[in-house]
């Protein structure tokens, strides 16, 4: 019996001693596994419940132009707002139905999308509205519906709207992250965006943050802020002008660009037919984003004459009074080449061709300092390179007078066979007036950083193309045009502006040949011609009611250019003859 | 009297050190005491107070965001109609005309403003 119960006892502590050994055993097994064995996927599990990482989002910097009448003294071309993105979780949505209903006059969603959206179940998010305003929100979140959430949509916003669309671009997606498209918005866009940082720190049960915990900390780069050259009354101006300018004549579309000849600063820089960088989005036709100052090169025409009479001055190879007979065409190989009017004028000084635009004129110009020098000067002149403006551009295409072959040159002569940009041609133009020094263009006056430093854009000379002499010759030449020539509805009563009119023809890309009938009209020039406070160059694209730029862009041209000698305060230099 | 200094001399004896430290013992542990309670109150106000200012600066934090969020409204707003769009029709509505010409008057020698 003892031994019996010491047996039994000595059989319960050994069982016991092996469950004990056992359970550890097992705990031990376990511990390897989620110690050991699962290392990894357990930190990481624990990491996610109590680690938190953050980005911190940069508030983008804002498009500024001066404005006397501020209290800051600037106007935002391009500010930020918030607002607010209403999404869903359909599965915590009890009535789908019912909220589809209640939410349908508050958001520009039909009834029906939204009840799809709403109705699948599974779904853990599903966005229903961006951009909505505070108010709507509120309206919203009255309702007091569950499963209906907002978060913060930081937006861009551009108070002008219609006119600038093409110089300022927008605030898109590119890919999933938002960043500048077209104009200044792309151009400048890593100035603008500033600089991510983030917050990662450890959190508790409740989600608060442990203070002792290790943490790390970047913030947030703000973006800087561009301030423009663009004078908003000029560009305001010059784009409504434009836009009524192109209803008028029926045009397809057009441009003004007007830039301070001695500074190169760009003072307004328009196109039409424009979008709203508000609603890009509603833009059916992306060709609406480029800018055609600058991204859409074209055959200027006519208005090139002044450049290669101005060449041919420069070399001492004409005067303005120099004379030739036109017989009102010129034969080069097979090719014959008239006059607009298809008429023999006789006996013309080089005035004379500025005044009639002769074909022959520039044709006889041109010859007189080559094909080779001349395609010297068109390249001096900055034609066929990028002008370096602040914003995206087309170099343009002088490639035929640059092989020096007479086709070429005689062509390019009076501004065909060649393409060049509104901006281009405005910046030669600018030499011509300023005496002879080719400036280089640009948009952004100042990068303000957001710890006060400023980055100044300092006036450029690329070169000086022309003596002051022929600057000043040309200059007088290019007024007679206005008082005499073509140019007439280009001038200003009181005071003496220059200029030239250009009547291009298109190329049609499917035949090779000329548009029968569509021109390109342009007028360049600049004022007042003593002291020019600025230079300008307007282009309508296929205007439907007129046959030539006399008609079309000089009109636009001398409206303009009245305009800012009022808003200049330029008091009239002659007496009123016009 | 000499009685009773003989008692005080016989009790002299039961004044040992260990009693001594036994009694130091008790008066440190109610100064310990006193001490946790003191420190406990003193946990509670600071925690308590810390809280309380902890909330005062998350309603600042908060009064400042809503201030700029509406200072950004009012940003926005001023800007919409500063906007030239806005002047222009603004201007349309007043029945303002634009200004067509200037008179620019040159000065003369001898002019004077009479009164």
């Amino acid at each position: 019996m003892a031994l019996r119960q010491r047996g039994w006892k000595i059989d319960r502590v050994t069982g016991i001693v092996a469950f004990f050994g056992i359970f550890a055993a097992l705990l031990g097994l376990r511990l390897l596994t989620l110690q050991v064995l699962q290392h990894g996927f357990y930190t990481a599990l624990a990491s996610d419940q109590h680690q938190l990482f953050e980005q911190l989002l940069p508030t983008r910097g804002q498009i500024l132009v001066k404005d006397a009448q501020s209290s800051t003294g600037y106007y935002p071309l391009a500010t930020n707002q918030t607002l607010h993105l209403l999404y869903a979780i359909p599965k915590r949505i009890k009535d789908p139905v019912a909220t589809a209903t209640a939410l349908e006059h508050l958001v520009t969603l039909p009834k029906e999308d939204l009840l799809k959206r709403l109705n699948k179940s599974n779904d853990l998010y599903e966005p229903i509205q961006h951009n909505l305003t505070d108010e709507q929100q509120t309206a919203i979140a009255d309702l007091k519906i569950e499963g209906l959430y907002f978060v913060d949509e930081p937006t861009r916003y551009y108070p002008e709207r219609q006119y600038g669309g093409q110089l300022l671009g927008f605030v898109g997606y590119a890919g999933d992250e938002k960043a500048g498209r077209y104009g200044l918005e792309q151009y400048y866009n890593k100035e603008l965006a500033g600089a991510q940082g983030f917050i990662k720190a450890q959190k508790d049960a409740s989600g608060q943050l442990i203070a002792t915990a290790a943490q790390a900390w970047q913030p947030a780069v703000d973006g800087s802020d561009l301030l423009l050259t663009i004078d908003r009354t000029i560009q305001y101006e010059a784009c409504r002008q434009l836009d009524e300018a192109v209803q008028k004549h029926g045009a397809d579309s057009g441009s003004v660009v007007i830039v301070q000849p001695k500074t190169g600063a760009v003072l307004a820089m328009c196109g039409a037919p424009d979008f709203n960088p508000n609603a890009y989005n509603e833009v059916a036709d992306a060709k609406t984003f480029l800018n055609p100052s600058t991204q859409i090169p074209y055959e200027p025409g006519s208005v090139f004459k002044a450049l290669t009479m101005a060449a041919a001055l420069n070399e001492g190879k004409v005067t303005p009074e120099t004379t030739y007979t036109d017989t009102g065409e010129v034969k080069i190989g097979s090719f014959t080449i008239k006059n607009s009017d298809s008429k023999a004028h006789g006996v013309q000084t080089m005035t004379q061709v500025l005044e009639e635009s002769l074909n022959t004129g520039a044709i006889y110009a041109m010859n007189q300092i080559g094909a080779k020098t001349f395609a010297q000067y068109v390249k001096a002149f900055g034609f066929g390179q990028a002008t370096n403006v602040d914003v995206a551009e087309s170099e343009g295409n002088i490639a035929g007078p640059l092989t020096h072959k007479d086709i070429y040159a005689t062509t390019g002569s009076f501004g065909q066979g060649l393409t060049v940009t509104p901006l281009q041609l405005a910046m030669a133009y600018a030499s011509l007036s300023n005496g002879g020094h080719l400036m280089q263009p640009y948009i952004v006056e100042q990068v303000r950083r957001p710890d006060g430093t400023t980055i100044k854009t300092e006036p450029h000379e690329i070169r000086q193309v022309i003596s002051a002499q022929t600057s000043a010759t040309i200059s007088a030449m290019l007024v007679n045009v206005v008082e005499n020539g073509h140019g007439k509805r280009a001038g200003v009563p009181g005071y003496y502006v220059a200029g030239k009119t250009g009547t291009a023809q298109i190329p049609d890309p499917k035949t090779g040949k000329y548009l029968p009938e569509l021109t390109i009209g342009t007028f360049a020039g600049y004022a007042p011609v003593e002291d020019p406070a600025f230079v300008m160059a307007v282009q309508l694209v296929k205007p439907r009611d007129v046959q030539f730029a006399e008609s079309s862009a000089a009109p636009l041209f001398g409206s303009l250019a009245k305009f800012l000698m009022l808003y200049f305060h330029l008091p009239p230099t002659r007496a009123t003859t016009l | 009297m000499i009685r009773s200094t003989r008692s005080a001399d016989l009790l002299q004896p039961q004044t040992h050190w260990w009693h001594r430290l036994k009694v130091s013992t008790q008066k440190f542990a109610v100064a310990l005491s006193v001490a946790a309670v003191a420190s406990g109150f003193g946990y509670v106000f600071l925690t308590n107070h810390t809280a309380a200012e902890g909330f005062a600066i998350k309603s600042l934090e908060r009064e400042i965001a809503q201030i700029q969020k509406d200072n950004q409204k009012l940003e926005l707003q001023a800007a919409d109609l500063r906007s030239l769009s806005a002047v222009d029709q603004t201007s349309v509505a007043l029945g303002l005309v634009p200004t067509d010409s200037f008179d620019y008057v040159a000065p003369t020698s001898g002019a004077v403003a009479v009164r």
